[in-house]
């Protein structure tokens, strides 16, 4: 682990030593917006008991749920520390339908799935490493993220507000588009990202560490 | 009341009745100015009789009362206190103006482990005394692991001390019929259902997420009402009102299983106590113990229902409830 740590850490700060002056991404500044993709993730499993006289779990029926996948949009500002470096806020929406299959029960109701849509926002900060090492032309950089954040979903109804934590990292491709040579957009592109995220909270019912891809692209202005 | 392994119901109460369209399964009488809730103002003190059984010493009976006592006290989310008066020759059901645990010989009653009785002043509603008596007629047992063949009297102490606290029963529990008409117990939910497992089991002395929402809906405290919420709606069957039909709320989140009744005639329910989040609703007719443990005989229970999920999930917020809901039941 260690070592595949120092190994990431290598290859981030390689390229301010080699090539510490090419700026691949003319601009400082970056603003985005774009679309996300979320695979569906599985949200964990719980049994209604009550107790047995020999003290084990009577299950009265058991239940599992998940959130669907789900497309949304993203919107994101940047700015640039170093050469390679960004730091980077993003806020996200989305509309996951969440489902809760019920199953097994005791007095033998037919088996049910509940569904509903969940209104779900997150809030995240990112560090964000431009690879111009291994760029590919003179116009695709290659990056990698790690990012923290605040999730807050709004179940049907209105009544129950849930929140949580979010945890990602993940990498893509930035590609330029337009070197504008204005003296304020300095450029445009498009940004390819896939992540994993982890999340804490949020009706989770499992400490169960799960990793939910998620899939962005965004088309990018820098100043 | 509490009978033993397969007992009939039948309700602890004298002179009482359910309280109707309130959040949990509270006792309550009706006087002149309406009704009004059976509960205690301030702390309860009790006394204990100077009696024993076989098995059970004097000392061996206060001090397993007294820790039956402290396991309702110990809910951080109710207030309610109790304190030892002292042991005394009284016996429980004298009209004394004291609270008193005792055993008495009552052999004809077959099936029934312990009572708790009430001394009510009906003009006001304001409640007196609470006696409960042990069925000596059963043998007890106070050893800390149980002992086979013998009823366990804390278990059996809990849950009546639930009732001389102002609870109702629970239908959170399993049961199926068996010879004669007696109950086996399958599982059971809460302290507070009716039925006891058999003797030697001690598994009653720890309360359930059901019978902790019941006291603290009673007695609130610890910000009980501003960070617990409540569901509550209709159970109708073709378009009418069902009364009696039980309502459990499942938090997959946190396993809890809390449960109430509809009760009134336009099957309005309410269940308070739950933690904020998303809850499974489950509705069934009220079969796995005699109504009669449960209700007065009118308005009659409707227990002509089959079992079913609400078709959504339910959300409740801190301190609020989560909007009126119609829970669609058939017919068996």
């Amino acid at each position: 682990m260690r070592d595949w740590f120092i190994g990431i850490l290598c290859a981030l700060l390689l390229p301010v030593t080699v090539e510490g002056q090419t700026v691949v991404l003319p601009g400082r500044f970056e603003v985005a917006a774009g679309g996300l993709w979320a695979a569906p993730v599985s949200m964990g499993a719980a049994d209604a008991t009550e107790t047995a006289p020999n003290g084990t779990p009577f299950r009265l029926f058991s239940s599992e749920s998940s959130l669907a996948s789900a497309i949304g949009f993203e919107g994101r500002v940047g700015v640039r520390l170093t050469t390679m470096l960004q730091l980077e806020g993003s806020a996200s929406h989305s509309t996951p339908t969440r489902r809760t299959r019920i199953r097994s029960d005791a007095e033998g109701i037919p088996d049910i799935t509940l569904a509903e849509t969940v209104n779900q926002w997150t809030i995240e900060a990112a560090l964000v490493a431009h690879l111009a090492r291994w760029r590919f032309g003179t116009r695709s950089v290659p990056f990698l993220s790690v990012g923290v954040g605040y999730l807050r979903q709004l179940h049907e109804g209105g009544t129950l507000v849930e929140t949580g934590r979010t945890y990602q990292g993940g990498g893509g491709v930035s590609v330029l588009l337009k070197r504008t040579g204005e003296r304020r957009l300095k450029s445009a592109g498009l940004r390819l990202g896939a992540r994993g995220a982890v999340r804490t909270g949020g009706g989770r019912l499992e400490n169960r560490v799960r990793i939910a891809p998620l899939v962005d692209v965004s088309l990018f202005l820098r100043y | 009341m509490r009978r033993g392994v397969s007992m009939a119901l039948m309700l602890a109460l004298i002179a009482a009745h359910t309280v109707p369209a309130a959040a949990y399964l509270k006792f309550g009488v009706r006087v002149t100015s309406g009704d009004v809730t059976l509960k205690w103002k301030g702390t309860v003190r009790y006394f204990v009789s100077d009696t024993g059984v076989a098995g059970v010493s004097p000392a061996a009976f206060q001090s397993t009362a007294a820790r039956a006592f402290s396991t309702w006290e110990a809910v951080p989310t109710a207030s309610i206190a109790y304190q030892f008066g002292g042991l005394t020759s009284a016996r429980p059901g004298a009209d004394d103006g004291r609270s008193t645990l005792g055993f008495l010989e009552e052999p004809e009653l077959d099936r029934v482990l312990a009572s708790t009785s009430f001394l009510i002043d009906m003009s006001t509603g304001e409640l007196l005394e609470s006696d409960i008596f042990f069925n000596s007629a059963f043998p007890w047992s106070v050893a800390p692991a149980g002992e086979t063949g013998r009823f366990d009297l804390e278990s059996i102490a809990v849950h009546e001390i639930g009732h001389l606290s102002g609870l109702g029963h629970s239908a959170l529990g399993e049961s199926e019929l068996g010879d004669g008409g007696r109950r086996r117990v399958l599982a059971i939910g809460a302290v507070m259902f009716p039925i006891t497992f058999g003797a030697g089991n001690t598994s009653g002395r720890a309360l359930r997420a059901d019978d902790i929402a019941g006291i603290s809906d009673l007695y609130p405290d610890g910000g009980f009402e501003e960070d617990t919420g409540s569901i509550s709606g209709r159970v109708t069957k073709n378009g009418h009102g069902v009364f009696g039909a039980h309502i459990v709320a499942f938090n997959p989140a946190t396993g809890a299983l809390v449960g109430n009744f509809s009760l009134d005639t336009q099957g309005r329910f309410s269940i308070a106590g739950l933690t904020r989040g998303l809850y499974i609703v489950r509705v069934e007719p009220l079969d796995d113990a005699n109504v009669e443990s449960f209700f007065e005989s009118e308005p009659p229970t409707d227990i002509d229902l089959r079992a079913v999920f609400y078709d959504r999930l339910v959300g409740v917020p801190r301190g609020g409830d989560s909007g009126a809901i119609e829970i669609k039941a058939a017919a068996k």
